[in-house]
């Protein structure tokens, strides 16, 4: 397909979060603020760009055994790198984040585009891909985090919107993420069928 | 299209090895550049809540004095006015008990023993719920402020605990664990320094930080 | 006794799917039917708990030690690496346990992110050798039970007839949502 194609398609039609469900894991946990949020949504995004690049420089080298494997390594790499990036010139982010920072490598969406995509196509193709994914995964992280950060706390990026004593904290928590994520991938769902 | 090398162990080992060396060498690197500006990193926190929390005094200790009291200890930052007499002290005061881990807390208290201004610089509490630490007990609402009050005269524990203080609605964990962290900041400052004695004695000789607006507090990224 | 404290507590109270959410990719894929489940479930435990066990030993005498803990997430990859393909050879030698994994068997039980995430909370939380054994055999066991219910309810739910949009995913991030409610009631 086109590159222009697949990028658009990464954004929505295949968007990894809400149509997939990949890397549901460390995201949810972390959604509770938009900071937060979009904060684990870059940083998945930069370690899936550099390891889709990557991967796809050296896609001739690997054998095909061990594709997984090599994939698995290069990303917990780039994990790394972002870890002591984001702990050294953000600090107060990073601990908001917590562990769910250096899980990102166990996210499913990297390993996934990576093995299905970046092993078989060209740098520049790959890059794309890559680029439309991770803004699709920003994006549906916003969505989320945004609806539970108002609706668990009646904040926005950390701007007090509605007072607290109204609001019940059940989004904030462990089940109200999955909710909201159950609740949006059918509202996208039945979005895209329109 | 160029035909990928068979699998084999030997290949496949290779690989493994050479990328790994590769990885190790890309993190030394960045761990290298990194390292410095990570081992100042608390410092900055700190200084910036100083003001926050003592809005003012004109010199304050760079390096705090630790003192222990069983268990527990506090961390000493002194204050002093232009004469470099001693007006009061900013503690930062650790509970183990939060919630969910460790609640540290700056504490400005005058000669007087009154609680200037407090500043959590760091907890994990839930959002929403023990997180509103933050700002709880600085509220007007009755018996939730702790600001301006003197500290040897007011009972810092929870109402249900024969208390002056309400908890935070559906976070008395973290409430529990916040107040202690203060009362234990007093008692330990009251026990240990003769900073609440009103004594004005120059026998130190710790070395005054500049001023806040000298300070390169626009480094400083985040909340 | 505070062992047993800690065991129930990893198990259930902190429950790795459901209160830390660490789980639920696995859990939405991987639970079609129970007994399938329930193999994959046991694997992962016995992964979890040498890796956490491997983890901690690595993280409290070669990375503490020689401060080169920038190396922590590229070395505990490696090991589940490494013990999840060990623990597959094994298991496949054993005659009539297991015939063949599929290949997608693997990238689920390496990029678990229960696994990982145990380990990472085993060393954040400064505990010792032993705790951290027990908190790994307690989260272990939580990821089991939960992988066996939830594809106990999967079967359930394919009976039922449900909207177009709620098939597959929606529902059940939902009924995940609802059973993680009831896991709050234990803290």
């Amino acid at each position: 397909m086109r590159k222009s194609e697949n990028f658009v398609d990464g954004l929505f039609s295949n968007n990894p979060l809400f149509v997939f469900v990949l890397g549901a894991c460390p995201t949810l946990a972390v959604s509770s603020t938009t900071f937060g949020g979009i904060a684990i949504g870059l940083c998945t995004m930069f370690v899936l760009l550099f390891s889709s690049f990557t991967v796809s420089l050296i896609k001739n080298l690997i054998p095909y055994k061990i594709e997984i494997t090599t994939s698995l390594i290069i990303i917990a790499t780039y994990t790394a790198v972002v870890q002591s990036l984001l702990y050294t010139f953000y600090p107060l982010l990073y601990e908001r984040i917590g562990i769910y920072c250096p899980l990102i490598v166990a996210n499913v969406v990297i390993l996934r585009r990576v093995t299905l995509f970046s092993i078989d196509n060209s740098i520049f193709a790959s890059t794309i891909d890559a680029l439309g994914n991770g803004m699709g995964f920003i994006l549906a992280l916003f969505l989320l985090s945004s609806i539970r950060e108002l609706l668990g706390c009646g904040r926005w990026f950390d701007i007090q919107l509605i007072d607290e004593d109204y609001i019940s904290s059940l989004f904030v928590l462990a089940p109200g993420s999955l909710i909201t994520l159950g609740l949006l991938v059918a509202l996208f769902k039945s979005v895209k069928k329109a | 299209m160029i035909k990928k090398p068979r699998f084999s162990i030997l290949n496949a080992g290779f690989l493994f090895v050479v990328i790994t060396l590769i990885s190790v060498l890309i993190l030394g690197v960045i761990h290298h550049f990194t390292k410095d500006i990570i081992e100042q990193l608390p410092t900055y926190e700190k200084y910036a809540s100083f003001r926050d929390v003592y809005p003012s005094f004109h010199y304050v200790d760079s390096f705090p004095k630790v003192f222990h009291e069983g268990k527990e200890s506090i961390d000493v930052y002194k204050t002093y006015d232009e004469k470099h007499e001693c007006i009061g002290a900013i503690v930062c005061s650790t509970s183990h008990n939060g919630y969910v881990g460790e609640i540290d807390v700056l504490i400005g208290f005058n000669n007087q023993g009154d609680i200037l201004n407090y500043r959590v610089i760091s907890h994990k509490e839930t959002i929403g719920l023990g997180a509103r630490i933050v700002n709880w007990f600085k509220s007007k609402e009755h018996n939730r402020n702790i600001i301006g009050i003197r500290a040897n005269e007011t009972n810092l524990s929870l109402v249900n605990e024969g208390g002056e203080i309400d908890a935070i609605t559906g976070a008395t964990v973290s409430s529990r664990a916040f107040l202690f962290a203060v009362r234990n900041a007093f008692l330990i400052l009251d026990k240990h320094t003769d900073v609440l004695s009103h004594s004005k004695t120059l026998d130190t000789l710790e070395l005054p930080v500049e001023k806040t607006d000298e300070l390169k507090v626009s480094t400083l990224k985040g909340e | 006794m505070k062992y047993l404290i800690l065991l129930l507590s990893s198990a259930f109270i902190n429950n790795v799917v459901l209160t830390q959410l660490l789980g639920i990719a696995p859990m939405m894929t991987g639970t079609r039917k129970v007994d399938s489940a329930l193999k994959l479930s046991l694997v992962v435990a016995i992964v979890l708990i040498l890796s956490t066990i491997t983890n901690y030993l690595i993280e409290e005498y070669i990375l503490y030690p020689f401060q080169i803990q920038y190396l922590q997430i590229l070395f505990f990859v490696l090991i589940v690496l490494i013990i999840g393909h060990l623990v597959q050879i094994v298991l496949i030698k054993i005659p009539g346990l297991i015939e063949q994994f599929e290949e997608n068997f693997f990238v689920l039980l390496v990029s678990n992110s229960t696994i990982l995430g145990t380990s990472l909370i085993v060393i954040k939380k400064h505990v010792n050798f032993l705790e951290s054994a027990v908190i790994g055999l307690g989260s272990a066991l939580g990821y089991v039970l939960i992988m066996i219910i939830f594809a106990a309810i999967q079967e359930q739910l394919r009976l039922e007839p449900l909207p177009k949009n709620m098939q597959g995913y929606p529902i059940l991030l939902i009924i995940a949502g609802i059973l993680a409610m009831a896991f709050i009631g234990f803290k």
